[in-house]
């Protein structure tokens, strides 16, 4: 019985470890195959292709993280005008400080022996020493600063580019609105840093930037006296010079530059001693105007043409010649049904669009 | 004083009143007829003067070469004689011959500003008018040329002769370069003798 059962014993463990063994299925490899991985080390081929994969893995990240433009499309900034005036400054000091510091010491002098138990003329007075101080200190200092500081600031004009912008939209420029520039203390970007601000992302991956700068803005009221006449012309003329300059964001490169001027004036005609209220409104329009008639006219010459091969933008709307469009209800009727083979206009669906 | 002497005087006294209030005769006449009553400046002198410049300026290059008709306002022309002459009447007459030709236009002078600037006034500054169909200020034409010249004379006399010599000087100047575009001049010699 007890050799039946080492028997059962010696067959049941042989089996465990051919089981055991049939689990794991290949053999252990020799330990001088076994190399230890570092991460900053290649050195087996099987290392180097899982570092080439990481770099394939890699690479529609960094083409991410690269801002593509937007072909076709125009960031059109709002103009800042500089202006620089000058503030007068005074500033005078006087400081006076005075210090008296006095010290006054009286010691019994160590060094002298009282003589006890002695004759009168022994007995005498101890030695003392005096010593008496006196510092005294006066600083007075005295500075004056004075002069002219010039303060230099960005005004924004807002209101001139809607026509230009309108301008490029019809041309099949896709338009963007650049973020506003707010000054955020002295470390800010620049307002005409065209790089940090396109770094920073304030174009929205424009392919250009159309940027105005205002070179000139005047206004002027004058009396003139009419010859031949007893009357006077009072006028207030008001104009602007603005530079443009179409920058490519990717290369920096300037592919247009002109320069745009604009007037508006308002007159009265009357005697020596009339007075004159101008008409702020009919300037700003006539301003607006001529402005608006000189931008589309240097803008048809300077723009560059889309660039096709680069895609069609993205606004540039296929108009149905058929479609009729009314501007005052923002409804856009589709094609006439056609009764009978025949165009019926009489029976327009109109589908409105209402514009955001 | 008799009676017969009485009727004598009133009747002279009677037909003399009769002569003295007779109406004048009144008769049309040539206007371009010539005037010689006397060596003043004449209305045959302002005709002649008139027709002679303005034929003469429409036969400059400028005016002749010119596709579109030259703006042009009259400037002042001068009267340096020791008579009195209206210029103006001069220059309008010029002004008005050259302006039927259709090959010059003119522009209000200095002398009708005060017109053009009442009307401007009215229509733009009373309120009254609608602004679409108001004359806008500030949109007078300008002139590129000016009309100016002169008259001058020279006028000798003894007891029997009075001679009396007249020069007219018209120029067209750009007013832009001050170049002396075109310039004329006319001469007249009246002479009376007893």
């Amino acid at each position: 019985m007890i050799k039946i059962l080492k028997i059962f014993f010696v067959f049941f463990g042989a089996l465990i470890c051919l089981s055991v063994m049939g689990q794991i299925g290949t053999p252990l490899p020799p330990l001088s195959d076994i190399v230890e991985v570092k991460p900053n080390e290649s050195k087996s081929d099987e290392n180097k292709t899982l570092k080439e994969e990481k770099v394939v893995d890699a690479a529609p990240q960094v083409t991410l993280k690269k801002n593509v433009k937007i072909p076709n499309s125009i960031a059109v900034a709002e103009f800042y005008i500089r202006n620089d005036y000058k503030d007068f400054f005074y500033d005078e000091k006087l400081n006076s400080n005075f210090k008296l510091d006095g010290n006054a010491n009286t010691n019994p002098n160590v060094n002298s022996v009282a003589v006890l138990n002695g004759t009168e003329a022994d007995q005498k007075p101890p030695a003392q020493s005096s010593t008496a101080t006196v510092n005294i200190q006066s600083d007075v200092s005295y500075s004056k600063n004075y002069g002219t500081r010039t303060i230099i600031s960005y005004k924004e004009i807002r209101g001139l580019t809607a026509q230009i912008k309108s301008m490029l939209i019809k041309a099949g420029y896709q338009v963007i609105q650049p973020a506003p520039y707010v000054h955020n203390g002295a470390q800010d970007i620049d307002v005409n840093n065209l790089k940090g601000r396109s770094d920073r992302g304030d174009f929205y991956d424009a392919a250009f930037v159309l940027q105005g700068t205002v070179i000139n803005a005047d206004s002027r009221r004058t009396r003139e006296f009419i010859q031949g006449t007893t009357d006077y012309s009072y006028k207030q003329e008001n104009s602007i010079i603005v530079e443009f300059n179409l920058i490519d964001t990717e290369t920096f490169q300037v592919a247009s530059s002109f320069t745009v001027s604009g007037f508006g004036r308002d007159m009265y005609l009357g005697k020596v001693n009339s007075t004159f209220t101008p008409r702020t409104d009919k300037i700003a329009r006539e301003l607006l105007s001529s402005f608006n008639q000189d931008a589309l006219k240097k803008i048809q010459e300077e723009i560059p043409n889309l660039n096709k091969d680069a895609g069609v933008s993205k606004n540039t709307i296929e108009k149905d010649a058929t479609s009729i469009g009314d501007v005052s209800t923002l409804k856009v009727y589709g094609k006439p049904k056609q009764v009978d083979g025949q165009e019926n206009d009489d029976k327009k669906n109109p589908m409105t669009v209402y514009k955001k | 004083m008799s009676n017969k002497h009485f009727y004598l005087i009133s009747l002279v006294l009677f037909l003399g009143g009769c002569v003295a209030t007779t109406a004048p005769v009144v008769k049309y006449g040539d206007s371009k007829a010539v005037e010689t009553v006397n060596t003043d400046f004449g209305s045959t002198d302002m005709q002649q003067i008139a027709e002679t410049m303005s034929r003469s300026m429409l036969e400059s290059p400028l005016v002749l070469g010119a596709r579109q008709a030259p703006f042009v306002t009259v400037a002042d022309i001068k009267n340096k004689t020791s008579d009195y002459i209206d210029t103006r009447a001069i220059s309008n007459k010029i002004r008005s011959q050259l302006t039927r030709s259709g090959r010059v236009k003119f522009v209000v002078s200095i002398s009708e500003m005060q017109n053009q600037v009442d009307e401007l006034k009215r229509q733009n500054q009373s309120g009254l008018y609608s602004n679409q169909t108001a004359s806008n200020m500030g949109n007078m034409t300008g002139s590129k040329y000016r009309v100016e010249g002169s008259i001058s004379s020279i006028v000798k006399q003894n007891k029997n002769i009075k001679d009396v010599f007249y020069i007219f000087q018209l120029s067209l100047i750009n007013n832009e370069t001050g170049v002396l575009e075109w310039e004329d001049e006319k001469e007249i010699r009246k002479t009376a003798s007893r």
